[in-house]
């Protein structure tokens, strides 16, 4: 009985919570990466074949995620958007912290093309709303555009 | 002198979080950054490990770092600590007990668990060292850090201490809050807070804000004056509301008497029996200031009838209900005040009082529990979920 009542207040605690802590915010969304479209060139030329390596780092829950693509004959690669719910994480202010992290592999040689720590769970989120699309070239030295870092050009 | 933008602040406050896992050569190799690299040399020894979690479930993971100023900074130090970005982070948020501080104070039992996690990483660092200034930086828990670092730092005059915080909880009780001012100095306390962000409005009483004898600094509210956990971010919230501001844009603007308006609004409510909005960050303000007015007022009538000075592992609520009870029981018109506070009390939480309630000091333990279990988030509920 005491159990019973004590569960009762808890779960009417999680309720109320529920609501003034943001009911629209609860069970929402969250893009640890966004789609990635991009295309891979050496010498002006698409590189066919090439390996492409995405990686997301989630602090919340201590996660860790891969994905591999390969190039094809135009150079072009694609990665769909890592897509996650978390009910607490929706619920408990913290601080959100995906470190994100894209490789190219081509002819034994790997290349930065993508890292970034993202701050957010909105869509498109590490470019404030742009979808990332990129055009990796690899004999472009690693520069920053904005706080990514890597070779590619943001289009 | 030497003090930090809010910007650069808030900059190196985020920036930590980098380091839970990562050691500053792997940050940097990503090119990513700290947010002090042109003011502070930092390497990988810089970093260093702190626990989180509570009882079976603890983990160690990166928490800050500590770094010998450079150029204009030539002679200072920075400690800087992380928040919550884990879901283990919570369980040290919700240890919710009081022990010793570092400067002999009560405070959150759970912060102080993590602080002595690190304490000697920063005792062997300023071994040698004599900084003419000491930057505390931290957000959400790691704010609550930065004020225990400050604590420790002051008490030891290690140095000119500041205390920069982003959404930070409240991390001890009135006499931390009073004591730990009064060494460093207001003005040498940066504590920054969002209207909506829930974090700054925990832990309730007896855990007071810093410094202890003004607000502190407040950034606009651009949400629709619920509460809401989206405030809390340093990325989406605090970083651009302080982009391009100066400390004094941000002091919070003179506040009137609040014990005044606490009983002003007691009384307007009662008459009006207006409607309070439901988890407004407004009502849960007034609800705070008007509590304190309360046993203020409880303690006027009970005056040599109180021997219950908090001590260490005490049940607050438990004292808190005893004192108003009490002196519900002597004097009608704080009765009616309590009413109207409890009637404000279940509207905020959505829930609907009995006009024929009677305030019992077990009725005021349930609401005062409510209230406070409901600001100290899920607890043991989520705990056993999330874990």
């Amino acid at each position: 009985m005491l159990d019973a009542m004590k569960y009762k207040k808890r779960f009417s605690v999680f309720l109320m919570l529920f609501f003034f802590l943001g009911v629209s915010n609860a069970m929402a969304n969250m893009y640890l990466f966004s789609e990635v479209k991009g295309v891979v060139v050496k010498g002006g030329a698409p590189v066919h074949d090439a390996v492409v390596e995405q990686e997301y780092r989630w602090a919340w829950k201590d996660e860790v995620g891969t994905d591999s693509v390969k190039t094809d004959s135009e150079g072009k690669f694609n990665f769909p958007a890592v897509v996650k719910s978390s009910f607490f994480g929706s619920l408990l202010p913290h601080e959100p912290m995906v470190r994100q992290t894209i490789l190219i592999k081509h002819d034994g040689n790997v290349y930065k093309a993508w890292m970034f720590d993202k701050g957010n769970y909105q869509e498109n989120g590490e470019l404030k709303g742009k979808p990332i699309s990129l055009y990796c070239d690899l004999d472009d030295p690693l520069s920053h555009k904005g706080d990514v870092y890597g070779i590619c050009q943001l289009r | 002198m030497n003090e930090f933008t809010p910007s650069q602040a808030a900059l190196i406050a985020r920036g930590v979080y980098r380091l839970r896992e990562d050691s500053v050569g792997a940050v940097h190799d990503r090119g990513q950054s700290l947010g002090c690299e042109d003011m502070f040399q930092i390497a990988d020894s810089s970093r260093f490990q702190g626990q989180s979690g509570s009882m079976a479930w603890k983990k160690l993971s990166g928490f800050g770092y500590i770094a010998e100023g450079k150029g204009k900074y030539q002679g200072d130090v920075l400690l800087v600590t992380r928040g919550t970005a884990m879901r283990v982070d919570w369980l040290t948020n919700f240890n919710i007990g009081m022990q010793l501080g570092p400067g002999g104070h009560l405070v959150h039992a759970g912060f102080h668990e993590t602080w002595k996690s690190f304490r000697n990483d920063i005792q062997a660092f300023l071994a040698n060292r004599n900084p003419t200034n000491i930057h505390c930086v931290g957000h959400s828990l790691g704010g609550a850090l930065a004020a225990l670092n400050a604590d420790y730092l002051s008490d030891i005059r290690a140095g000119q201490v500041k205390l920069y915080t982003f959404g930070a909880p409240r991390a001890g009780s009135f006499l931390f809050a009073r004591s730990l001012t009064n060494r460093i100095g207001s003005d040498n306390i940066y504590r920054v807070s969002h209207p909506s962000d829930p974090v700054p409005m925990i832990p309730l009483f007896p855990f007071q804000h810093l410094p202890h004898n003004r607000e502190g600094m407040i950034i606009s509210n651009q949400l629709n004056g619920l509460i809401n956990a989206g405030a809390h971010g340093m990325e989406p919230s605090y970083i651009p509301a302080v982009d391009g501001k100066a400390w004094h844009d941000l002091l919070a603007p003179a506040e009137p008497d609040w014990d005044v308006k606490a009983k002003t609004w007691l009384e307007q409510s009662a008459l009006s029996g207006h409607g309070f909005l439901m988890g407004s960050a407004k009502l849960l303000i007034m609800i705070g200031k008007a509590l304190i007015w309360i046993l203020k007022k409880s303690k006027d009538i009970l005056l040599g009838a109180i021997g219950t000075a908090l001590t260490v592992g005490a049940t607050v609520i438990d004292q808190l209900a005893w004192l108003i009870g009490r002196a519900v029981d002597l004097s009608k018109e704080l009765a009616g005040h309590v009413k109207t506070l409890i009637n404000a009390i279940f509207k905020f939480l959505g829930r609907v009082v009995s006009a024929t309630v009677s305030v019992t000091v077990s009725f005021l333990r349930w609401v005062l529990g409510l209230l406070f279990d409901t600001l100290s988030t899920v607890a043991a509920t989520a705990l056993s979920v999330i874990v």
